[in-house]
């Protein structure tokens, strides 16, 4: 482990053949243009230089502000964007992983099969001019070649799946609640039976009733389908629930990748744990003051020297307007981008449940108390 | 000292389909700089409510009843719903006695007119300032709201501004007159987390500034929780739950509230399934006199529930916290006046 900077964070927990998604130094630029002729001025580092692993049955969440590059990093590694830079590797069939970013149009039709996206505004993302059955139909027939009874039948089995039914085939999506438009959402993207889902806010636009019953569902579909999901969210309550593992975007960079538990008991970033402390939490005691953050987040465009979160930082010290510092593993599997990281002491929202130092996470499952 | 007594507001749509009743008998009170928060759902009449109040309704809605009497600053009581819309004692209200903050700054601004401008319009309709004194104030408000370079940027259009400063200026324009009650219409629901902590930040020390009292409407528990002394719990038109926030978030009443609150996923609270509350909200079109959550509710009682609609009930006189169920009390609400509309 002496040099950690080369290394793929999280990959030491994933074990070869387990990987779903291995994304290497993925980056994206988009250029600024002005002047008169629409010359490039510059560039937005959107997202700069992210490295990170899913492994089957595992749910990553990565959270972040707006701007913080998080639905452009999952757009690219369903390559609806081009990335700058980068390598995205998705799980196929026979468990060989598919370099998506290289793939000819041929090679990567044939790889869609292996990973959908789920938007966040059920209203939008479903075409009005289409029954609920040709919408989940669509990549069934797309991807699968599959036509007539075998293709209703898939239809009806992947509708049944998210809790609709036979009965709902001819409707139309402005037919249906918010929460019953993401099922027919979260159908289409199973229908193929992938291996990885990028969820982008996918629950972000729900009432709370609603959400949490979108939640248990996604929940209830890993376990019964061994799916992977990369899970972008600006909620962090939502997060804890979820997923097993959190990456922590800030101005295009992953800052910190810990298993969740960690996360929300003992941050190492300190961009995490005003993150963290910003939330506000919906009970009748609430015992830790709020960390209010000055300033706004960097212009990705133009972003500070040294470490992007410096100027806001309560810990700043004078290296940190310098020195940028590197994504490197602070303890076994969790890693964070600070010059200080495991040095500050910082505290989560949650309590950890013993004073013991946090365990290496091997496996993507977390201890589940009963 | 009560600021503002609203009582048996009811605010209609009358739309093809028949009449929407988005807010259906809401009764709430506002003290002197107190803090109330009113949570719900979508479609839960919370917004309605609060535009209500500053008679922000516009065909097919109606308020076809209620009152709401405001305690002005010159000591003097007036009831918002006996002015005309339009009519020059409500603009004397509006802004100057009661203000209100939008979810969304980028639409509540005129893209076309500096910031400056437009704070400054809200001065001259209101006060008897100069062009300088208004000039002058209007910096101070903006520095005051914590907008750097006040000087340099009153000249800038709403574009120029982030989400975040965009409502700081909103703020501004709320405060200019100095009101006494400050509505704020989800206002931080469009910012990141720690702007959002920003914005609830400054509200609570301008809010003990200047004395005013802040209504907060909002889906967001968690920020109820945190910034509000008394809370209303609205579902489908009616107040059904109210309460001060740490009694209320403690000890729960009312199935609706239990549920909602327990399917918000709290960090150190882990559970391996979140509480849902199944179905959706009905259509509040050619509702049956009866409860509006007796079809989702899992402890609706048959023949009772389903057949009328209770009343707000107080189970503890010795608290200040009330419910609307009949698993507290069997009194049921008179709605035969509205029933048949």
């Amino acid at each position: 482990m002496s040099d950690v900077t080369t290394s793929t964070p999280g990959a030491e927990a994933a074990t070869g053949t387990n990987v779903v998604l291995e994304v290497e130094h993925l980056s994206k630029d988009f250029p600024v243009r002005g002047g008169m002729w629409g010359r490039t001025k510059g560039a937005v580092h959107a997202v700069d230089d992210v490295s990170l692993t899913i492994t089957r049955g595992e749910t990553l969440g990565v959270v972040g502000e707006s701007g913080s590059g998080k639905t452009t990093l999952g757009r690219m590694i369903v390559r609806a964007v081009e990335p700058t830079a980068g390598t995205v590797r998705i799980r196929g069939e026979g468990g060989t992983l598919t370099d998506i970013t290289a793939a000819d149009p041929a090679e990567l039709k044939r790889a869609r099969r292996n990973f959908h996206m789920i938007f966040q505004d059920p209203y939008s993302s479903l075409n009005p001019r289409m029954t609920v059955e040709e919408i989940v139909a669509e990549p069934l027939a797309n991807n699968l070649g599959l036509r007539g009874a075998e293709l209703r039948r898939r239809v009806i089995e992947t509708l049944e799946l998210v809790g609709l039914g036979e009965r709902h085939l001819s409707r139309y999506p402005h037919a249906f609640s918010g929460g019953q438009r993401q099922r027919v959402g979260i159908a289409r993207s199973l229908a193929c039976r992938p291996n990885l889902i990028v969820c982008d806010e996918a629950v972000s636009a729900l009432d709370v009733s609603i959400q949490a019953q979108i939640l248990n569902l996604l929940k209830d579909l890993q376990r019964e389908l061994d799916l992977s999901y990369l899970f972008i969210t600006h909620d962090l309550g939502v997060v804890e629930h979820l997923a097993h593992r959190v990456a922590v975007m800030y101005v295009g960079q992953v800052v910190e990748l810990s298993p969740t538990d960690d996360l929300f008991s003992t941050p190492l970033h300190p961009y995490s744990e005003a993150l963290l402390s910003a939330s506000p939490v919906p009970d009748e005691e609430r015992t830790r003051p709020t960390i209010v953050l000055k300033g706004e987040v960097a212009n990705p465009a133009s972003p500070p020297s040294g470490c992007y979160f410096h100027p806001r930082c309560p810990y700043a010290q004078p290296v940190c307007s310098t020195d940028e510092p590197r994504l490197r593993e602070i303890t076994p599997g969790r890693w964070a981008a600070c010059h200080f990281a495991g040095e500050l002491g910082l505290t989560g929202p949650v309590v950890p449940a013993q004073t013991s130092p946090a365990p290496h996470v091997a496996t993507p499952a977390r201890a589940t108390s009963a | 000292m009560t600021l503002l007594d609203l009582k048996n507001l009811r605010t209609y749509f009358f739309v093809d389909e028949g009449v929407v009743k988005a807010v259906d008998g809401v009764d709430l009170t506002i003290g002197e700089r107190e803090t109330v928060g009113v949570i719900g759902e979508s479609g839960c009449g919370k917004s309605t409510m609060a535009h209500s109040l500053l008679r922000l309704i516009q065909e097919p809605g109606d308020i076809v009843d209620g009152t709401a009497w405001v305690r002005l600053k010159d000591g003097s009581r007036q009831d918002l719903f006996a002015l005309e819309p339009g009519s020059e004692e409500l603009r004397a209200i509006r802004g100057n006695e009661v203000s209100m903050v939008f979810q969304e700054p980028m639409a509540s601004f005129s893209p076309v007119h500096t910031i400056g401008s437009q704070i400054a319009e809200v001065l001259q309709e209101h006060t008897e300032l100069d062009d300088d004194e208004v000039a002058a104030r209007v910096v101070d408000l903006m520095r005051r709201v914590g907008i750097s370079d006040p000087e340099r940027r009153v000249d800038q259009y709403p574009h120029e501004f982030s989400g975040g400063m965009r409502q700081r200026a909103m703020i501004a324009l709320a405060l200019a007159c100095g009101p006494a009650l400050l509505i704020a219409d989800e206002p931080t629901t469009a910012l990141d987390v720690t702007i959002q902590a920003q914005i609830l930040q400054l509200l609570r020390d301008l809010q003990a500034e200047e004395h005013m009292s802040v209504l907060y409407i909002t889906h967001n528990l968690g920020v109820v929780a945190e910034h509000v002394d008394r809370v209303y719990v609205m579902y489908l038109g009616k107040v059904v739950e109210s309460g001060p926030t740490k009694e209320l978030f403690a000890n729960p009443l009312h199935p609706y509230t239990r549920r909602l609150l327990q399917s918000v996923p709290k960090p150190g609270r882990r559970v391996e399934r979140l509480e849902s509350i199944e179905g959706s909200v009905p259509v509040p079109i050619g509702l049956a006199p009866q409860c509006g959550f007796a079809s989702r509710c899992t402890q609706a009682i048959e023949g009772v529930c389903d057949a009328t609609v209770p009343a707000m009930s107080r189970p503890d006189p010795h608290r200040d916290h009330e419910v609307r169920c009949f698993l507290y009390s069997d009194v049921t609400e008179d709605e035969s006046e509205w029933s048949h509309v």
